[in-house]
């Protein structure tokens, strides 16, 4: 593992697992960026302090309790694994579906996918009090719990996700690889899903959350929830003036967004169909769904229907779908009315508990508050400081359709300073 | 990262700029990491170890004999009778699980005035941290005319009342358990002789079994547990239950000494019965077969083993 | 304190008239309390023991001489019956006017005693349970098997039902985990309700450590202040322009 200088003109470039980190772009960084790195350290920081309380004082500190037994991080966590299927699933059309004009948000999206898994994974790490436990995960799991296929399947697709950025950065194996590695990461991405809804779904203790249609809505949450983030990253990369695309791509982006986005809403619009319909409604199921539409948890989850329709409104005329500020709309609203989503499936286990006694809704201490803002502005970090020293810019040559050549050869631009592709 | 694919300007054992050679670096990096996961490890275990007081040393090296008709002498008899089967936090056992038991109980709903007397008397035998919060016994108010949860108070004031039904609600041991189903690292399991047990020791705090319980039987310790001193049960582990989960044990310190279960003795109707099912004699098996028993949510299928006779 | 140990120091005989008193006072306020209360709870305490056995320690039997020498009778420990026990039934007040000859033996022979439908006689402190089953023969049968109670002897003399009062249970002398002993009804005729055994628990406040609180205070400020001074110069030239 070596790091080498690389004889090109480039000053502040290294090469290190055969990717050209452009730390030479970070010394030339203003102070703008460099407060905005602070802040986001700073945040990171109170994160990890937040966490050492966890581990000194013990669950004490964490607002969950015996009648609400999962809580912010748990919603973290669906939310942020499904952000990270979103992006792969843009990627993986690139091979799979042969649609090129995502090609240039290839590594963003890759990246993406992986911070976010971690972010997701370091989530659920911090909720446990005996962290040091987890070993038991590989001396006894257990075949039957399915929480230890998520587990397993979340750690696999993070690492899976930074082997593919590797992948695409290096050019090693060429389109062959690439087209490989979609092959097994986009069924990945699928099973680590079907995994984390059958955390919830599992579950006959739980009447809301035991439903078949969970691992489809979870498939469509995420996709729709992960491209809109995605269009919103590559908007604001684009604004710094780190990457570049073509606005036909943006374009493209919301056609696939508000397909995915009115999927979306209409599994959902047909589990509220089951709960309530005559034939189908049962006491304790309408009792604890209506929590969620007329009850105290109305705040939570109205909004995700609101928010959704509204953002598929400004979506679906073809006319206006081109402008910028409609996508970026639309995406925002919509990132906000999943994780709305998420929180509020995350309250559906616990609003009526087993034993039929109502909770007041629950809200995360500042303990969980400030673990789950120091994971978003550590993700926000590494994207930040990946922005300058990552090469993410996918070269034109690998933009259209064929067989790449093995070798190809960028020329360097020194104001977003990607590297060579070996 | 093979150094052999990437190194092409770098062969292996070549000098670096700064005198190191290659392999020589490569150990030292490996030393530091190495490092720093010992202590990423350590740290945090050595920062959260609860204060391993005398509390939780083996009762046998803690509380030593007292003399004669002095406080302590009970417990010294109960240690001495008892001795290497201690736990604390390791699965216990007792008189042989031979699986030649089915441990099950029934409740007499129509007996059972809601006075919580088993819900405290649980309590005390099981070392629950007063301010814990929970308890493993919780009794329900029930509406007449139906086994509605959804309508059942879990904090009423007054019992007794003509016009309602209780109905005690703890860990059914069941016979095919969503929480063993559910748990991660096989934390908790069904002993053969039908009692569903957790290791504290394994329990990693996941509460994933809180879960997939359909009886909210199961509890998470989010303050560490506090008894008072006096009041402490040697038999029954306080400090490691600490944020692990714990439920209703059937008493498995007393029962599998010949013992009932401390709900059952406290019971001053006589609204709980507990016993073996493989005896055609016992309470139970007599009350299963001569009374019209049911189960809670028998739809489920997890065949809980506690019944209700009304 | 001082001043009265000084007072009866200087009048010792005083001080013992005074002590002689308040004693007498006292046993007699405490005869006179537990007098209503023993009729109340019909003749049993919460033990379970009988308050009123025998009968005969207030009500002798004395020979009574006859016409003849030699024809000597027992005297009627109850000529009155029972009207001077001023006892209250209740569940049982249902077997109407004679419900108390239907378990007791007539009050002008041996009431002392209970007696069966085929005229067999009980002693009280035996196992009266059989009359209790001339009438609930299932419940009987559910006691005798163990099913219903907790393994008792008798109905009645380990303190669970108390035949005038049978709807009354009592507790008997078990330490309860916190709260006080207590007396309850079955269920079923409940006229004063009872207060169960404390309320289910609360579940623990979240605390934040201090250290944590400072520091979040002074990490949020500095995000603040970072913040304004991102966006401020981003402002000032929108307004600008």
């Amino acid at each position: 593992m070596t790091m080498t200088e690389v004889a090109t003109p480039q000053p502040g470039i290294k090469r290190f697992i055969g990717i050209d980190w452009n730390f030479g772009a970070l010394k030339t960084a203003g102070s703008r960026y460099w407060s905005f790195v602070a802040l986001l350290a700073i945040i990171t920081g109170m994160g990890i302090l937040a966490w050492a309380v966890v581990l000194t004082t013990g669950g004490n500190a964490m607002a969950q309790r015996d009648n609400f037994t999962w809580g912010f991080w748990f919603a973290d966590y669906m939310f942020y694994v499904g952000l990270a299927a979103g992006g792969l699933v843009v990627y993986a059309s690139v091979h799979l579906f042969g649609a090129h004009q995502f090609a240039p948000l290839a590594r963003l999206a890759v990246l993406m996918a992986g911070v976010l898994t971690m972010a997701a994974l370091l989530g659920d790490l911090t909720d446990l009090v005996r962290i040091w436990r987890i070993f038991w995960f590989v001396v006894t799991p257990n075949p039957v719990a399915i929480f230890v296929y998520t587990g397993s399947a979340a750690g696999f697709y993070m690492v899976l996700c930074f082997v593919d950025l590797w992948v695409l950065i290096t050019g090693k194996g060429g389109e062959k690889l690439a087209f490989r590695m979609t092959l097994i990461a986009l069924p990945v991405a699928i099973y680590l899903h079907t995994t984390t809804a059958g955390v919830l779904a599992l579950n006959k203790s739980r009447e809301l959350w035991n439903s078949a249609v969970m691992v489809p809505i979870f498939l469509t949450s995420a996709t729709a929830s992960g491209v809109a983030l995605l269009l919103i990253v590559a908007y604001i990369f684009q604004r710094l003036g780190i990457l570049k695309f073509k606005s036909s791509m943006f374009r493209s982006l919301s056609t696939l967004l508000a397909t995915v986005i009115i999927i979306d809403l209409f599994m959902l619009l047909v589990e509220i169909a089951t709960v309530y319909w005559p034939s189908a409604a049962k006491a304790g199921h309408t009792m604890r769904f209506s929590e969620f539409l007329t009850g105290s948890y109305a705040f939570m989850f109205v909004p995700v229907l609101v928010l959704g329709f509204i953002a598929f409104g400004l979506l679906a005329r073809r006319k206006t779908r081109h402008i910028p500020a409609v996508q970026i709309t639309a995406s925002a609203l919509y990132v906000v009315a999943i994780f709305l989503k998420r929180y509020s499936l995350m309250s559906m286990g616990f609003a009526i508990g087993p034993l039929g006694q109502h909770q007041a809704p629950y809200f995360p201490s500042l303990v969980e508050l400030l673990i789950a803002l120091g994971l978003l502005s550590l993700g926000m970090l590494l994207m930040t400081l990946a922005a300058k020293v990552l090469p993410l810019e996918v070269p034109e040559d690998q933009h259209g359709e064929g067989p790449e050549p093995a070798h190809a050869g960028a020329l360097p631009e020194p104001a977003v300073g990607s590297g060579v592709a070996l | 990262m093979s150094p052999d694919k990437l190194s092409e300007e770098r062969p292996e054992g070549a000098t670096a700029p700064d005198g190191t050679t290659f392999s020589r670096r490569h150990f030292l990096q490996s030393i530091g990491v190495c490092a720093g996961v010992v202590a990423a490890g350590v740290i945090p275990a050595v920062l959260t170890a609860p204060s391993a007081s005398a509390e939780d040393a083996t009762a046998t090296t803690a509380l030593a004999p007292a003399a004669p008709g002095a406080e302590g002498d009970q417990l010294a008899a109960i240690i001495k009778e008892d001795a290497p089967a201690n736990y604390p936090g390791h699965p216990v056992y007792y008189a042989d699980p031979a699986g030649k038991q089915k441990w099950a109980m029934v409740i007499d709903v129509k007996a059972c005035v809601g006075c919580r007397k088993c819900v405290y008397a649980c309590v005390e035998e099981n070392n629950i941290g007063r301010s814990s919060g929970f308890t493993f016994i919780q009794v329900l108010e029930m509406e007449p005319g139906k086994i509605e949860l959804e309508s059942s108070v879990l904090d009423y004031a007054e019992a007794g009342r003509p016009d309602k039904w209780y109905m005690p609600v703890q860990c059914m041991h069941c016979a095919k358990p969503p929480c063993v189903y559910g748990c991660p690292v096989q934390a908790t399991w069904k002993e053969p002789d039908g009692i569903v047990v957790i290791d504290y020791n394994k329990c990693i705090g996941c509460r994933n079994c809180m879960i997939t319980c359909p009886y909210g039987a199961r509890h998470f310790n989010w303050v560490v547990p506090e008894v008072p001193e006096a009041e402490v049960n040697p038999k029954v582990p306080v400090k490691e239950k600490a944020w692990t989960v714990e439920k209703c044990t059937f008493c498995v310190q007393r029962t599998r000494n010949g013992q009932t279960t401390a709900c059952v003795e406290a019971c001053p109707v006589g609204a709980r019965k507990f016993g073996d099912l493989n005896d055609p004699n016992s309470d139970v098996s007599i009350l299963i077969k001569t009374r019209r028993a049911w189960r809670l949510k028998e739809e489920y299928s997890t065949e809980p083993m506690i019944w209700y006779v009304g | 304190m001082a001043a009265s140990t000084s007072r009866f120091a200087a009048r010792p005989q005083q001080d013992g008239l005074r002590r002689y008193f308040a004693v007498l006072a006292i046993v007699v306020l405490a005869l006179l309390a537990l007098t209503p209360a023993a009729s109340a709870f019909a003749g049993q305490a919460s033990s379970g023991q009988l308050f009123f056995y025998p009968c005969t320690s207030c009500h002798p039997v004395v020979m009574v001489p006859g016409a003849t020498p030699g024809s000597e009778k027992p005297s009627k420990p109850l000529p009155n019956g029972m009207q001077g026990h001023k006892i209250v039934l209740e569940a049982h007040d249902k077997l109407g006017e004679e419900a108390c000859l239907a378990c007791h033996d007539d009050p002008t022979r041996n009431p002392g005693k209970l007696k069966l439908v085929d005229g067999t006689l009980l002693d009280i402190t035996g196992d009266i349970s059989l009359l209790c089953y001339q009438c609930h023969e299932a419940k009987y049968k559910e006691f005798r098997a163990g099913t219903h109670g907790k393994h008792q002897e008798s109905c009645t003399s380990a303190g669970c039902h108390d035949p005038h009062t049978p709807n009354y249970i009592y507790a008997g002398p078990v330490k309860p985990f916190l709260g006080v002993g207590f007396q309850f009804k079955g269920v079923g005729q409940q006229r004063v309700a009872f207060k169960p055994l404390m309320q289910p628990p609360l579940a623990p406040p979240t605390i934040n450590p201090k250290w944590f609180l400072i520091a979040v205070a002074i990490g949020t400020a500095l995000v603040f202040a970072l913040l304004v001074g991102l966006v401020a110069p981003v402002v000032a030239e929108r307004l600008k322009r």
